[in-house]
C-alpha cells in the first residue's frame, strides 16, 4: 500500500513537471520570438534613419554638383545606405537637373523624370532590414510654408495666410488654385509672453483651410503661437515643426559671389519708377526703389546692403540681399515655388507691410474732381460683366486698356508693365483706366509721398494692361526701352509717354505709321496662360478676372517682420 | 527527503527558467524604447537649424536623458564629419550618432541578489546644409 501510493505520488510529481516545462518552454519561445521582433524593429528603424541619411547625403552631392551621378555605398557603422544611377541595378536614380526637357530614361518606377528634376532612390540597410527613400528632386526654391522665419513672427493688423499653387489660376478660373501654406517659426517658446507665433489681434485674421501655424517644440512654459490664434485656430496649429526643416543658406556667401553679375542700370541708391531686372543683376550698398521692382524672366538682384521698395516685387526671379529687406505699401508677390513667383532671401529681416487702399479711390476722386472718369470706368466695367456678344468685350476692353472714344489728338500711353513676351504695349491717354490714374498723378498734389494713392495707381496699372491690346510695342532692355527694331532707346515719362534721347516726347503718330518707332504686327498670346492674354484674345464670356474696385493687396499682410529662408533646389513629397 | 527534493527541483528549475524568460521580455522591450529614445534625439537634432548641429562638431558628446514608457534612456549624441573626405568634399555632410545606453535587469545573481546589465545600441543618420530629412 505505502509503495504503490509512493509510486503515484512520483508519477504526479513527473506528470506536473512535464506540464510546467511545456509551459515554459512556451513561454521561453516567445520571449525569444520578441527579442528577435524587437531586434527586427530596431533595425528598421537604423535602416530607415540611413536611407533618410542618404538622402541627405546625396542632395549634397546635387547641389555642389548638378550632373552627379556616381554610385556609393556608405557605411554608417552597423547600418549602410547605397544610392545608384546604373540603370541594370532594382533600385537606380535618373538625375535630369541639367536639362530643359524631360529625361528619355524613365525612373525606377517607369515614369517620367520632368525638365530639371531628379527622381532619387536611396537604399538603408541594417541587419536583415532594408527601407527605401523615393524623392523627388527639383532644381529652384522651394518651400512648404507661405513664410519660414528661423526666429519669431509677430504679426500686426490684419492679416490673411494662404497658400497657392501658382500666381496664375487654372484654365478658366478667377482664382489660384490653393495650396498648403502657412507660416513656420523656429523660434523655441521658453514663456507664455514668448510665442513663437504672434499676433497683436488687431483687425481680422484669416488662415485658408490648407494653411498651418507650425511652431518649433516649445521649452518650458513655452507656448507655440499667441492666446488668440490659439482659440481661433485651434486645430491649425503644428506644435512640433519637426517636420520643416529650414537649411541654413549663406546668403552673404551668395550676395558676394552675386557681385560679380553686371550693376543694376542706373544711378545711385535711390530709384524712382519701375526698375526692371530681366537679367541677374547687382547692386552694391543699400538700394531704395520709389516705385515697382519687376522680375522678368528668372532675373536675379543682389544686394550687398539692404533693399527698401516702397511699391511691388512682382514678377519671376528672386531677390538676394545681405542686409534687411523692406517692401512697404505694395503688393509684394512672395512664392517660392515656380512658376511666377518672387523669392526674397534676406541676411537680416524681412518687412512686408501691406497697405490697405480699398475705398481711397473713391477719396481721391471726390477731393481732386474727377469722380465722373471714376464713373465712367465703372460703368465699362460693369458692362463688360453683362456684355454677351464678341464684339461687346472687344469694343469695351478697346475703351477701357486702349482707346474710350478716338484716340486722335491723345497722347500715347506705354504699359509699365511687360507682358509675357518682355514687351510694353501702347494705349492712349483717353483710355479710361489710363484716363484716371493720370489724374490721380496730375492733380494730386501729395502724390509722390502718398503709398496709398501711389498704390491705386498701380492698381490702374494692372487694369490697363488686362485690356491692353497688342500691337505697337516696345521691349525693355533693363536700361532703357527699345524700339523693335533695337534701333533706337526711348525713357518713359511720368505720365507713361516715351521720350528720346534729345528729351523730345515721341508723338502718338510714331506708332501708326510704318516705318516709325514702333509700328509693328500684331503679336499672338494665345500660347501663354489665360489671364496673360490681351483683351485681343480673352476667352470672352469667360474674363479669367475682373476687377471693379481696386482691392486691397492680394495677400494682405498688416504688417509682418520675419526672416526668410528657402530650401535650395529641393522639394521632398 | 528525496520526495520533497523530487518537489522542489522542478519548482526551482521552472523559476529560473520564468525569470529568464522575464529578462528577455524586459530587454525586448527595452530595445524598441531604446530606438525610439535615439530616433527621438535624432529627429530633434534634425529638426534644428543645420548652424545649430554644425556647433556640435568636434564638440564632446552631448548627453541627455529620454524617457520612454517607465524607463529613462542616457542618450549620447555626437556630430561628426562623414568620412572618407572624397564623399565630402567641402566637409559639411555631418553624421549624426546616438548611442542609447540602459541598464536591463538581466536576472538573480549570487545571494538572490538581482543583477542589472548594462545595454546599448546606436542609431545614425547623415545631414547636410539642404537637407536634413
Amino acid at each position: 500500500m505505502r509503495s504503490s501510493a509512493r509510486g503515484a505520488a512520483l508519477l504526479s510529481v513527473l506528470a506536473l513537471t512535464v506540464i510546467l516545462l511545456m509551459m515554459v518552454a512556451v513561454l521561453v519561445k516567445r520571449g525569444e520570438t520578441g527579442l528577435y521582433r524587437s531586434s527586427r524593429y530596431r533595425d528598421g528603424l537604423q535602416a530607415t534613419q540611413a536611407a533618410r541619411g542618404g538622402s541627405n547625403h546625396l542632395i549634397a552631392l546635387l547641389t555642389a554638383q548638378g550632373n552627379y551621378s556616381t554610385a556609393q555605398n556608405v557605411s554608417l557603422g552597423n547600418s549602410r545606405y547605397s544610392f545608384t544611377f546604373d540603370t541594370t541595378q532594382e533600385f537606380f536614380s535618373v538625375n535630369n537637373l541639367n536639362n530643359a526637357a524631360p529625361s528619355s530614361q524613365l525612373s525606377a518606377l517607369g515614369r517620367t523624370v520632368g525638365p530639371y528634376s531628379a527622381d532619387l532612390l536611396v537604399v538603408g540597410q541594417c541587419g536583415t532590414q532594408r527601407k527605401v527613400a523615393h524623392l523627388l528632386v527639383q532644381r529652384g526654391l522651394s518651400s512648404s510654408g507661405s513664410v519660414n522665419a528661423v526666429g519669431r513672427v509677430n504679426l500686426l493688423g490684419s492679416v490673411e495666410v494662404s497658400g497657392i499653387k501658382s500666381v496664375l489660376p487654372p484654365a478658366g478660373q478667377a482664382d489660384p488654385e490653393p495650396a498648403a501654406g502657412g507660416i513656420v517659426s523656429k523660434h523655441r517658446s521658453a514663456s507664455a509672453g514668448d510665442p513663437s507665433i504672434a499676433w497683436d489681434g488687431t483687425g481680422t485674421f484669416t488662415l485658408t483651410p490648407l494653411s498651418r501655424l507650425e511652431a518649433a517644440p516649445i521649452l518650458s512654459g513655452g507656448v507655440p503661437v499667441s492666446a488668440n490664434l490659439e482659440a481661433l485656430f485651434p486645430d491649425s496649429i503644428i506644435r512640433s515643426a519637426s517636420a520643416d526643416t529650414i537649411p541654413q543658406l549663406d546668403v552673404t556667401g551668395l550676395v558676394t559671389a552675386g557681385q560679380t553679375n553686371p550693376p543694376l542700370p542706373g544711378v545711385g541708391g535711390v530709384r524712382s519708377g519701375y526698375v526692371y531686372v530681366p537679367t541677374d543683376y547687382s547692386h552694391g550698398g543699400d538700394l531704395t526703389v520709389n516705385g515697382n521692382l519687376e522680375l522678368i524672366g528668372g532675373g536675379s538682384l543682389y544686394v550687398d546692403g539692404d533693399l527698401e521698395v516702397n511699391g511691388s516685387v512682382s514678377g519671376t526671379g528672386a531677390l538676394y540681399v545681405s542686409g534687411n529687406i523692406t517692401v512697404r505699401g505694395g503688393d509684394a508677390v512672395v512664392s517660392t515655388s515656380e512658376p511666377g513667383g518672387t523669392a526674397l532671401l534676406a541676411g537680416g529681416n524681412v518687412t512686408l507691410e501691406g497697405l490697405d487702399a480699398s475705398g481711397y479711390l473713391d477719396t481721391l476722386a471726390g477731393s481732386y474732381g474727377f469722380s465722373g472718369d471714376v464713373t465712367r470706368l465703372r460703368q465699362l466695367l460693369g458692362n463688360y460683366t453683362t456684355a454677351s456678344a464678341p464684339g461687346d468685350f472687344w469694343g469695351l476692353a478697346a475703351d477701357i486698356g486702349k482707346h474710350d472714344g478716338p484716340f486722335a489728338g491723345h497722347n500715347s500711353y506705354i504699359s509699365p508693365i511687360p507682358g509675357p513676351d518682355g514687351t510694353h504695349n501702347q494705349g492712349f491717354a483717353n483710355a479710361a483706366s489710363v484716363k484716371v490714374a493720370l489724374a490721380i498723378k496730375s492733380l494730386h498734389p501729395g502724390y509722390s509721398t502718398d503709398l496709398r494713392a501711389q498704390k491705386v495707381v498701380r492698381a490702374l496699372e494692372r487694369l490697363q494692361y488686362h485690356f491692353r491690346h497688342n500691337l505697337h510695342t516696345v521691349a525693355h532692355n533693363g536700361v532703357d526701352f527699345v524700339s523693335q527694331s533695337g534701333s533706337t532707346t526711348y525713357s518713359l515719362t511720368d505720365d507713361y509717354q516715351l521720350q528720346d534721347s534729345s528729351g523730345a516726347v515721341v508723338p502718338p503718330s510714331a506708332f501708326d505709321f510704318p516705318p516709325n518707332a514702333m509700328a509693328g504686327d500684331e503679336w499672338d498670346d494665345r500660347n501663354y496662360p489665360e489671364p496673360r492674354h490681351s483683351h485681343d484674345h480673352l476667352g470672352f464670356g469667360g474674363m479669367p478676372f475682373l476687377i471693379i474696385t481696386i482691392r486691397s493687396t492680394s495677400i494682405g499682410w498688416g504688417s509682418l517682420l520675419f526672416r526668410v529662408w528657402s530650401t535650395p533646389g529641393v522639394i521632398f513629397r | 527527503m528525496v520526495a520533497l527534493a523530487l518537489i522542489l527541483l522542478p519548482v526551482l528549475f521552472v523559476m529560473g527558467l520564468l525569470t529568464t524568460n522575464f529578462a528577455v521580455q524586459t530587454k525586448s522591450e527595452g530595445v524598441v524604447d531604446a530606438a525610439h529614445a535615439g530616433e527621438m534625439v535624432l529627429e530633434r537634432w534634425k529638426a534644428r537649424p543645420f548652424a545649430e548641429v554644425q556647433l556640435l562638431l568636434g564638440a564632446p558628446p552631448l548627453v541627455t536623458q529620454e524617457l520612454v514608457g517607465s524607463r529613462l534612456y542616457d542618450c549620447s549624441l555626437t556630430v561628426m564629419p562623414l568620412t572618407p573626405s572624397g564623399l565630402n568634399p567641402v566637409g559639411d555632410v555631418l553624421v549624426l550618432g546616438v548611442e542609447v545606453t540602459w541598464r536591463n535587469q538581466a536576472g538573480l545573481g549570487d545571494g538572490g541578489t538581482r543583477q542589472e546589465q548594462l545595454q546599448s545600441t546606436t542609431l545614425t543618420s547623415v545631414i547636410s546644409p539642404g537637407g536634413s530629412l
